[in-house]
Formats: C-alpha cells, structure tokens, sequence
C-alpha cells in the first residue's frame, strides 16, 4: 500500500489501544510480549511499555498507534518501514534495517526500540493480526480498535 | 526418569538424570552486600539453589552456615536476605512474591530468624537485574541508599531523606535515579529502631511480619532501589 497524501488521515488500520482507566499495571502484556517474540522474559525488550507511577496510581499502557501519518515511514532512509496491506499496520524490514534510529527520533511516542545486539529496531508488529497482548490482558484493559476508512 | 539419592546428610532429594541446566529460571549469581566495607561481591547461586530452590530456602542456608545463635536482631553480624524464587519474574500465577529472611527483633523470647514474605514488583526487578537473592551484611557508619543497576552497584548517602515518610522518599529516589526503578524502604517508625516497623516497596507491598525494618535500620539502610534490563531465560517457551 502507497502512502497517497489525499488519503493520509483516513487510512484504515487496527491498532493495539490501552485503557489507562483500567489497566491495573500489572505488566502480564509486557511479558506476554517479550515471550511471544524473543522467547526470554524481558519487560525492557516489550514492544509495549506500561508508563506507571504506583504512587499516584497512574498506569498508560503504551504501544505503537500505527499512526497515519506514520513519522517513521517518512524518516527511514533505507526504506525499511513499510504498510501492511491487510491490516494498515506499520511494519520494519528487518533485513533492510540499518539501525540508523532515525525512526526512533521521528516517532512521537518513543515506542520504537533499538537491539544493541543485532543492531536493528524493532517495534509492535501487531503479531500478525492477533496480538497477544490484548488476549492475555486479565482485566480487558487492552483492545483492538479499527480507525480510518473501511475498506 | 528421576531418581532419589541420598548423600550424606540427613534427608534424601531428588536429582534429575538428565542434564538440568540451571540458568533457566535462575540467574546464577547471588549480590552480597557488605555495608561496614561499602563493597558488594557477586557470589554463584548454584551451590544454594540445587538443593535449596530459593526464596526462604536460601535465606535459612545463609543463615544456618554463617550467622551464629548468639547474634541479636540488631547486631552488624546479623544477614538481611532478599530472595525470590525461580519463577519469581516470569508469568507463572502468583510468582512476583519473595521473602526476606532475617533474625527479627519482634520474636519473643529470643530474637529468631523469621521470614516475611513482600508482593510487588521488587522481586521481578532483582531477577531481571540479574541476581537470585541479595544479601545485606554489616553496618554503615552513616545513612546509605543502595542502587542496583544490573551489574552497577551505587552505595548513595541518604542523611537528606531521613525523617521522611516512605512516600517521599520513594517519590524523590524515582526522580533522582530512575522512574522505572523499584524502591524498597523505610518510614519514621523504622529509624527509631522500632520493633513492629516494615520495609515497603511502592505503596501497598509491605513484609508486615517480623518487624525487619528495625533491622534495616540498624544497618542504617534507608532505601534499595533496583532496575534491571536484562533477560531470564525460560526453558519451555511453548
């Protein structure tokens, strides 16, 4: 799928949306997440991040928007990010991924993450159509939310 | 398939015929504290966690090998034990638990090692720092906070947050060090070495028994702050 600038804000996708109302910070998405795809449990490896001050009670699940406009589509220079078509979701080519971070500094929610290992980022892939995340959240704080034009 | 040996000593357990690899689940490594000397030492867990497991079982070994029966609740010589368990971190129902294991100053009529076991996010935290238990030996001869950062041990002076409730404590540490950063601390009724007062961690997780922020206190130890970024290795990821 192109990115066509008449259709930009209306393009269709599914993202992973969290309910900061109800997410009890208890971070079973963050593990979910690392085991699902990198087999280790690992909360700083998690595509979603649960932002949380425990004094005050405040927990913003956090997880990539797919946004429209998609800052990191336009930053990469390698041309690795690209639209799925299925689900409009915005995936990284591993393969063609330098590790420059210049996605990292475009996106405006600091969801994407960067591997020192193999050198490359990488960020919520919304597993394909049925993330995890939202299976495993016990209190349903975690959804799936169509946005943008049908098709 | 498996088998029970008896060595000697003075129950039998079991071992397992094939090959266990024990840096599934475990980290490998024990932090001993020591805070007379301001030094920390990294010690290998294996020799505690194969016949021990973890979380009390630890605490009582260390207990039983170096901490004699004279040693009171508030002496320097007295270990303070901070153990989760082996699946203390992963998503196995009701895991995130672990114990402290001290000589607690609320034991009536001698002052035993009792454990107390603490909820939260703390023990989850010191395994993904990569530690299976934290041992806290000595006495400082001034306020200390301690911040683990994975392999980083920080002894930081802590005279300007005494007197402060674990509130404030807790909130200035997170700005200080690291928001994501896990706290373990004190009140006002630890340091004046009351026998009833807790270690806390965040607002609600609280070793309620046995009265070890007494204890903590007579290390002069207000706060633990730990954050760990590494990954545990689970055995059967399916």
């Amino acid at each position: 799928m192109s990115l066509d600038f008449s259709d930009i804000h209306f393009r269709y996708r599914k993202t992973v949306t969290g309910n900061s109302k109800v997410c009890t910070g208890c971070r079973t998405c963050e593990l979910i997440c690392t085991l699902h795809h990198d087999a280790v449990m690992n909360p700083e490896r998690s595509r979603i991040a649960i932002h949380s001050n425990p004094l005050k009670g405040s927990f913003i699940p956090t997880v990539c928007h797919q946004c429209s406009d998609a800052p990191c589509y336009y930053a990469c220079p390698e041309s690795a990010i690209q639209i799925e078509e299925e689900f409009g979701t915005v995936q990284i080519d591993a393969e063609k991924c330098t590790g420059c971070q210049a996605c990292q500094e475009a996106c405006p929610f600091k969801v994407i993450r960067f591997d020192g290992e193999t050198h490359k980022v990488y960020k919520c892939d919304f597993c394909h159509g049925n993330p995890e995340c939202v299976m495993w959240c016990p209190v349903h704080a975690l959804g799936v939310t169509e946005f943008g034009r049908t098709k | 398939m498996c088998d029970v040996v008896s060595r000697s000593c003075t129950w039998s357990y079991r071992i397992w015929e094939d090959e266990v690899n024990w840096t599934h689940g475990w980290t490998g490594r024990i932090l001993r504290v020591d805070l007379t000397e301001r030094k920390s030492f990294v010690e290998p867990s294996e020799r505690y966690v194969e016949r021990f497991i973890g979380g009390i079982g630890i605490g009582l070994r260390v207990f039983w090998e170096e901490v004699g029966p004279e040693v009171g609740a508030f002496d320097p010589d007295n270990r303070l034990v901070f153990a989760p368990g082996p699946l203390t971190g992963t998503l196995a129902p009701a895991s995130g638990r672990f114990e402290i294991v001290s000589k607690s100053p609320h034991n009536y009529p001698r002052e035993t090692v009792t454990r107390s076991g603490v909820g939260g996010f703390w023990g989850p935290e010191l395994k993904y720092a990569g530690y299976d238990a934290l041992i806290v030996q000595g006495q400082a001869d001034d306020w200390v906070s301690l911040w683990i950062y994975n392999d980083q041990v920080i002894f930081r002076s802590a005279k300007e947050y005494v007197g402060e409730d674990t509130y404030s404590t807790q909130t200035k540490l997170r700005k200080e060090l690291d928001p994501r950063a896990k706290i373990l601390c004190i009140g006002p009724a630890g340091e004046n070495l009351s026998r009833l007062a807790v270690i806390l961690s965040e607002t609600s997780f609280v070793s309620g028994k046995s009265g070890f922020g007494g204890v903590m206190v007579s290390k002069k130890l207000k706060a633990i702050a730990v954050r760990g970024t590494q990954s545990l290795n689970i055995a059967d990821p399916d």
